[in-house]
């Protein structure tokens, strides 16, 4: 397989801050205000640099982010600008009659394999794919381009080169190119990535040479299909748009139902399995589409979007409570069907995500301090943070008794 | 020829005891007597807010109970002295309060840190001295210069009811950061109040050969609310004749709440170390 | 109560004729045994992943005051300080 990654960095602010000269990119720094922009959940979609620099992540709710960034103006986003541009960009790649698979925002593979034989070969053809999305979206929205034989490589290798380069990867070097790259590139769940840079692992490298039982043993199936992608070893195919038909979850309501709540943990609970296949494979959905049925046939349509994939039970049920919410239901339900939509690998998580994302259950409130330490202080500090635990008190050589961990017990 | 000094005035000729006594006859005479004493008259003060640390004698020395919370607290002495020993059960009590920390409680253990600078913590012996290991945080920096950093940071809202600097030597391990810390020390103390938490420094001389190196604990010292200093005074045995632990001489070099020699009361007290398995 | 090193401090121990420490150095500073306090052998975990261990154990009062658990590795001979009291 040949394979390319295109990526425009902060596509999503990019494309807002064309229509404002006024925010942080490139004016005097003196005058520059952090921004963060806000999607139809209310949550974070795009942060500038400033607002990033601060911690203000997408994800977060925008008084989490003026936690973070006091001085954070907050816009709304234009969500159908950003499809528009969005279409743009993936129109390009669809264009040459190759397989692409949209990812998040301003990314997307296209397989390049009928064309070119290995990444070297590919040069010419991305460089004019680049030149013509540059040329459809506008310069401030130029991606950056990445190629090899497996996606997550070339995903590593477009993040990896600033916008209007590319990189491409051959076979030979995907082992020590991998290597040297940060940890954090693998989309990992926030909390398993938290437990590595405890651990002081830092690169690709690290997290490969650890052994595959130890980290299937912790980190479950997502972790092991992680490894394999730190190894260089991807073998998952470019899923062109035409073959990604969704598969429909149909909830059937025993008694007619007319609660919102009820209808949303119905969904939820038929949504679970998919959910956590999903989490295996590092995926999410970054569209939900309900259809939903009244008793006396009549129809409404329901959906809610994300600004990056999820497959986070809480993140959905958001979602899906928003997308009831806002619709006229057509009277008492008598069935819900469900769509998860444009699948994608999830977004890698930023560090500082760890103090929202870490919840700690009532039973284990106690351990706040530790959490929050942990979780605000980590990052900043590094492996600074550990546990002691007697893991066998009678045993003769006292060191042997305990073991230090990191993070906190749960 | 240089001009004569003016004679001074009569009043100014007196001793400042003297004009003090003047003062104080003059303000008794006006609002009645006993208005104004001086600090040798005062009562005790009253007793900070404190964590007793596991040796009655030790905590009538200190003068508060125990050691202050919200100050800094130095235990100075060499290895062997029971300094840590000392250090770990005040920790066991800052969790437990005035519950034994041995014993069973329903109440959720104070947190408390140890900034395991020395690297030779040994979770076995903390959790035999009584503290809860799920509430006790240990922190090692990966880089020395973070330490001090850290310490800030952990005051910052975090709860914690105590932190065991172990110790201060590896904490002011060049001569920069001593000086840093020194600079800060006056933050620390503001710190520590806010927090309400208690700060303990382990400290221990240098040996003589290498006494011209030593960096930075005087600013500590000098800011310290309590200095106690540990030395170790005889071996106990076990009735097989077996070393099973020893005694401790604690010294109490300062006190905020115990001026010494003020009523002739004792300045130092023994304490019982165990050795353990 | 103790300090204690996983990985052990390599120290340079002299032997009396009994080949029982004399004096060794830690630290820089040299320090002579005053009093051997008790002796034991720990022979273990060969079955675990900790790996086997065969070592000698004595611990011991030094003049300068000390007492601290030291031992001999057989497997990977050498002197190690394992704990110290305080």
């Amino acid at each position: 397989m040949t394979i390319l990654c295109a990526h425009t960095p902060d596509f999503l602010y990019r494309l807002a801050a064309r229509q404002h000269a006024d925010w942080d990119d490139g004016s005097d720094a003196r005058e520059r205000r952090p921004v963060v922009l806000t999607g139809p959940d209310d949550r974070i979609w795009a942060a500038s640099p400033l607002a990033l620099a601060a911690g203000a992540l997408p994800g977060l709710t925008p008084r989490q982010a003026r936690a973070r960034c006091p001085d954070a103006a907050v816009h709304s986003l234009d969500t159908n600008e950003a499809d528009a541009a969005q279409a743009a960009f993936i129109g390009v790649l669809a264009r040459t009659g190759l397989p692409v698979e949209p990812q998040s925002y301003g990314a997307a593979y296209c397989d390049l394999s009928a064309i070119s034989r290995s990444p070297g070969d590919a040069r010419p053809v991305c460089a004019d794919l680049g030149k013509q999305i540059r040329a459809e979206i506008g310069v401030a929205l130029t991606p950056a381009l990445g190629v090899d034989h497996g996606k997550f490589t070339a995903h590593a290798a477009a993040r990896a080169v600033p916008p209007g380069r590319m990189r491409l990867i051959d076979r030979a070097d995907e082992v020590s190119f991998l290597s040297t790259q940060p940890l954090t590139l693998l989309p990992l769940p926030p909390e398993h990535v938290q437990q590595l840079n405890w651990l002081g692992l830092k690169t690709l490298a690290d997290f490969a040479r650890l052994p595959a039982s130890a980290v299937a043993a912790r980190f479950g199936k997502a972790g092991k299909l992680a490894q394999q992608w730190a190894r260089g070893a991807d073998e998952r195919p470019v899923r062109a748009l035409a073959q990604a038909a969704p598969e429909a979850v149909t909830v059937e309501f025993e008694t007619p139902c007319a609660s919102l709540d009820r209808a949303r943990d119905a969904i939820m609970h038929a949504l679970a399995p998919r959910l956590r296949e999903m989490a295996e494979r590092l995926e999410g959905c970054r569209r939900i589409q309900i259809e939903l049925h009244g008793l006396d046939s009549a129809r409404a349509h329901a959906q809610a979007g994300f600004a990056q994939p999820m497959c986070a039970a809480d993140d959905l049920r958001a979602g899906v409570s928003r997308a009831l919410a806002q619709r006229e239901w057509p009277g008492e339900l008598s069935l819900a069907r469900v769509l998860l939509l444009d699948l994608a690998e999830l977004a890698p998580q930023a560090l500082t995500l760890f103090g929202e994302t870490l919840q700690m259950g009532a039973a284990n409130a106690s351990a706040a301090p530790f959490a929050r330490v942990l979780n605000r202080l980590g990052a900043k500090h590094g492996a600074a943070f550990f546990q002691g635990v007697v893991v066998d008190p009678a045993h003769p050589i006292p060191e042997r008794r305990t073991e230090w961990r990191v993070g906190v017990e749960s | 020829m240089p001009p004569s000094r003016p004679e001074p005035r009569p009043d100014k000729a007196r001793t400042a005891s003297q004009r003090l006594e003047k003062t104080i006859e003059l303000l008794d005479h006006r609002y009645g007597p006993a208005t104004i004493q001086t600090a040798r008259d005062l009562p005790l003060s009253v007793v900070p807010p404190h964590i007793a640390s596991g040796f009655q004698a030790l905590d009538a020395l200190t003068g508060c109970n125990g050691i202050p919370v919200g100050h800094v607290t130095l235990l100075s002495g060499r290895t062997t002295s029971g300094k840590l020993t000392l250090a770990y059960n005040i920790l066991a009590h800052a969790q437990h309060g005035s519950r034994a920390p041995r014993g069973k409680s329903a109440l959720t253990p104070e947190s408390v840190g140890i900034f395991d600078l020395t690297r030779s913590s040994d979770p076995d012996y903390i959790a035999r001295c009584g503290l809860d290991l799920q509430h006790t945080l240990f922190v090692r920096p990966p880089d020395p210069r973070q330490a001090v950093p850290l310490l800030f940071d952990l005051l910052q809202g975090y709860g914690f009811k105590a932190l065991l600097v172990d110790g201060l030597g590896d904490l002011l391990k060049t001569r920069s950061i001593a000086r840093s810390f020194d600079t800060a020390l006056p933050q620390l103390a503001r710190a520590l109040r806010q927090a309400r938490c208690a700060l303990i420094c382990l400290d221990e001389p240098a040996p003589p050969w290498l006494s011209w190196l030593k960096l930075g604990s005087g600013a500590i010292a000098h800011c310290a609310s309590l200095h106690v200093d540990i030395k170790r005074e005889s071996w106990t045995a076990d009735s097989d004749g077996q070393i099973s632990g020893y005694t401790a001489h604690a010294q109490l070099i300062k006190s905020r709440w115990n001026m010494l020699g003020r009523g002739g009361g004792d300045d130092s007290c023994t304490l019982g170390v165990e050795v353990g398995p | 109560m103790t300090r204690i090193w996983p990985d052990g401090i390599p120290i340079t121990v002299t032997l009396d004729e009994e080949l029982l420490p004399m004096r060794f150095v830690w630290n820089e500073a040299p320090h002579a045994v005053a009093h051997i306090v008790a002796r034991w052998e720990v022979q273990t975990d060969w079955w675990s992943e900790a790996g086997e261990s065969f070592r000698e154990y004595i611990r011991l009062i030094t003049k300068t005051g000390l007492l601290c658990d030291v031992f001999y590795d057989h497997l990977d001979p050498g002197w190690q300080l394992a704990r110290v009291y305080d």
